[in-house]
C-alpha cells in the first residue's frame, strides 16, 4: 500500500535519512523504532508529503507521494489521520470541539451525531471527562491522546502515529497501543507507529523496522526481531531489558488478555 | 492550495550564484503563493457564511481587528488630525489662510492620511500577531494537522482574517479620519484662534464623494495586503521560536512598504490626470 524506495534526506550537512526503502501493506501494522534523532518522524512526514526527499520516492499504491503537489497531494492526504507529537491541538477550540472539528467540516453530519461520534472516539481514549477543556488547561499527555481521537473520528485508510505513547503513564499507554490495535481490526485500518517504546511494539505490530544512523538496520515481525543476532538491535533490546524468553512470555500475557 | 510542503529551493551546497538565483525565484514563488492564498480565500468568503462555526469565526476576527484596535486608532487619529492642523494652521496663519485650515486637514486626512495611518496600526497591531499566530500553529504541527484531515488552511484560517480585515479597514479609517478632522479643528481653536463652524465648514466644502471612495478603496486594499501579508509570512515559517520572530517581523516591514507603495500607486490612478 505504501512503499518508499531508497529515501534520502539531507538537511544542511546531515543526512537525516540514507537510502531508507521499505513497504507498507494494507491492514499492517508498522512500528518504525530506533534511537532518538535517528529519522523516525522524518520519514513518517515524507509519507503525507511535509518533507521532500532530497532523493528516492514515496508511492501510496501507484501514486507518487514524494513528487504531488496542489490538489493531487491534498487527494492523497485525505486517506491519512496522522497524530503528531504534541497532539497538535488548535488551542482556541476546546478538546470536545478539537475531536468535531474534522465531522463539522468535511461531513453533513447532524450536530447530534457528531457529539456522539466526539463523545465515543473520546471515550475510546478515556478522555470523556476532559471534553470541555481546552489544550492549555490539559496535559501533555492528555493533548496526545485528544489528538488521536481527532485522528480516529474521521473514516481514513491510513493512520500515522508520531510517538503515540511517549510521555503517557504505562497504563494510559497500554490502552492506547490496544486502541491502536483494536482500530486497526476493526476498520482495517492500516497504522505505521513510530515509537521508542519497543516492549509494547512487539506485541501490537505485524512488522518492526529500526532506523540507526540514518539507515535501515532491520525491517521483520517482531519474532525475527527478537530472534536476531544484529549488533545493533541486541543493544536496543538490551537498553529496555527485553529477552526472548521474556518476549515470548509478554506474547503468552497479551495473548490471555485479548 | 498546499501550504505544508517543504520548499523546492534547497540551497544547501549550493554555490553563492545559484543561491542568489534561488533566492530570487523564492521571492517570485513568495508573490505568487500570495497571490494564489489571496484568490483562494477571497472566493471562499462565501462559504463562511453557511456554517455557525465559520460565521462565529468571523465575528470574533472582526471583534480582534475592529473593537481591539478601537483604542490605538483613536488616539493615532485624533494626534494625526493635530499634528496636520498645528503644522498646517502656522503655515497657512503666515499667509493670513488660517479660513482654510479645515479644508487643508480634511484633505490630507481622508485622500491618503487616515488610510495610511489606518493600516499602518492594523499592521502593528493585527498582522503582526496573524503572521506570530500562524507561525506558531506551523511550528506546533497544527497547520500541518488541518491539511492532512483535508481541512484547507487558507479557508479555514485566512478567509476568515482576510474578510474582517477587508471589512473593518475601511470603517476605521473612516473612524480615524472623522477623529483626525475634530482633532485638527480643536487645535485649530484653542491654538490659532480659528472658530471651530468656520474650520468645519471649510472641511465640509472642499471633501469630494471621491476623495472618500478613493481613501476607503485605499484602506480596504491596505486591509487586504496585511492580511494576505502576513498569513503568508506566518506560513512560511520555520526553525521554532526564532522562526516565529522573523516571521512577524518580516510580515510587519513588507506591509509598510506595500502600504506605501499601493497608497501612492492608488493616488496616482485616481488624481493625476493625463
Amino acid at each position: 500500500m505504501i512503499r518508499c524506495e531508497n529515501l534520502t534526506k539531507i538537511f544542511g550537512d546531515s543526512v537525516v535519512l540514507d537510502n531508507v526503502s521499505f513497504s507498507v501493506s494494507k491492514g499492517e501494522i508498522f512500528s518504525i523504532v530506533g534511537p532518538s534523532g535517528t529519522g523516525k518522524s522524518v520519514t513518517l512526514k515524507h509519507l503525507v508529503g511535509l518533507f521532500r526527499p532530497t532523493s528516492g520516492k514515496v508511492f501510496l499504491q501507484d501514486e507518487e507521494v514524494s513528487s504531488a503537489s496542489g490538489k493531487k497531494l491534498e487527494k492523497i492526504r485525505e486517506r491519512f489521520g496522522y497524530l503528531f507529537q504534541g497532539g497538535a491541538l488548535l488551542g482556541w477550540l476546546s478538546v470536545a470541539e478539537n475531536v468535531a472539528l474534522p465531522l463539522k467540516e468535511l461531513t453533513r453530519l447532524k450536530e447530534d451525531e457528531i457529539n456522539r461520534q466526539v463523545m465515543d472516539a473520546l471515550d475510546a481514549v478515556g478522555l470523556k471527562d476532559a471534553a470541555d477543556l481546552f489544550p492549555a488547561e490539559i496535559s501533555g499527555g492528555m493533548q496526545k491522546r485528544a489528538g488521536l481521537a481527532r485522528a480516529i473520528v474521521r473514516k481514513c485508510d491510513i493512520v500515522l502515529y508520531d510517538e503515540p505513547t511517549s510521555g503517557l503513564d504505562p497504563v494510559t499507554a497500554i490502552t492506547i497501543n490496544n486502541l491502536i490495535k483494536r482500530i486497526n481490526k476493526e476498520r482495517g485500518i492500516t497504522s505505521i507507529v513510530v515509537t521508542h517504546d519497543l516492549a509494547n511494539a512487539l506485541l501490537f505490530s505485524d512488522r518492526i523496522m529500526m532506523i540507526k544512523d540514518s539507515k535501515v538496520v532491520i525491517n521483520a515481525t517482531p519474532d525475527e526481531f527478537v530472534a536476531s543476532a544484529n549488533k545493533d538491535v541486541q543493544e536496543f533490546l538490551d537498553a529496555q531489558f527485553i529477552t526472548e524468553e521474556s518476549y515470548k512470555r509478554m506474547k503468552v500475557e497479551y495473548e490471555k488478555k485479548q | 492550495m498546499v501550504v505544508t510542503r517543504e520548499s523546492v529551493f534547497n540551497k544547501n551546497g549550493k554555490s553563492f550564484f545559484k543561491v542568489i538565483l534561488l533566492q530570487m525565484c523564492e521571492m517570485f514563488a513568495a508573490i505568487g503563493m500570495s497571490v494564489i492564498m489571496m484568490c483562494e480565500a477571497l472566493s471562499a468568503f462565501p462559504l463562511l457564511f453557511f456554517k455557525k462555526d465559520s460565521r462565529k469565526n468571523v465575528f470574533s476576527q472582526m471583534y480582534i481587528v475592529g473593537i481591539r484596535t478601537l483604542p490605538v486608532i483613536t488616539v493615532v487619529g485624533l494626534f494625526t488630525g493635530m499634528i496636520l492642523g498645528l503644522q498646517v494652521g502656522l503655515a497657512l496663519t503666515k499667509f493670513n489662510q488660517e479660513s482654510f485650515l479645515g479644508a487643508a486637514v480634511m484633505l490630507s486626512l481622508i485622500r491618503e492620511m487616515a488610510p495610511f495611518v489606518t493600516g499602518i496600526c492594523l499592521s502593528a497591531c493585527v498582522g503582526s500577531a496573524i503572521a506570530a499566530e500562524l507561525g506558531t500553529m506551523v511550528v506546533n504541527d497544527e497547520v500541518a494537522a488541518l491539511e492532512i484531515m483535508s481541512i484547507s488552511p487558507v479557508r479555514y484560517l485566512v478567509a476568515p482574517r482576510l474578510g474582517a480585515l477587508a471589512v473593518m479597514s475601511p470603517f476605521l479609517a473612516f473612524y480615524a479620519c472623522v477623529l483626525g478632522v475634530v482633532g485638527g479643528g480643536l487645535i485649530g481653536w484653542t491654538q490659532l484662534a480659528v472658530p471651530f463652524r468656520q474650520y468645519m465648514v471649510s472641511a465640509m466644502s472642499i471633501a469630494l464623494p471621491k476623495d472618500l471612495f478613493v481613501g476607503l478603496f485605499k484602506s480596504l486594499i491596505f486591509g487586504i495586503v496585511i492580511g494576505v501579508v502576513s498569513s503568508r509570512e506566518g506560513f512560511s515559517t520555520k526553525l521554532g521560536a526564532t522562526g516565529v520572530g522573523k516571521a512577524t517581523q518580516r510580515s510587519v516591514i513588507i506591509s509598510f512598504l506595500l502600504i506605501l507603495v499601493l497608497g501612492y500607486m492608488v493616488t496616482r490612478a485616481f488624481y493625476l490626470e493625463f
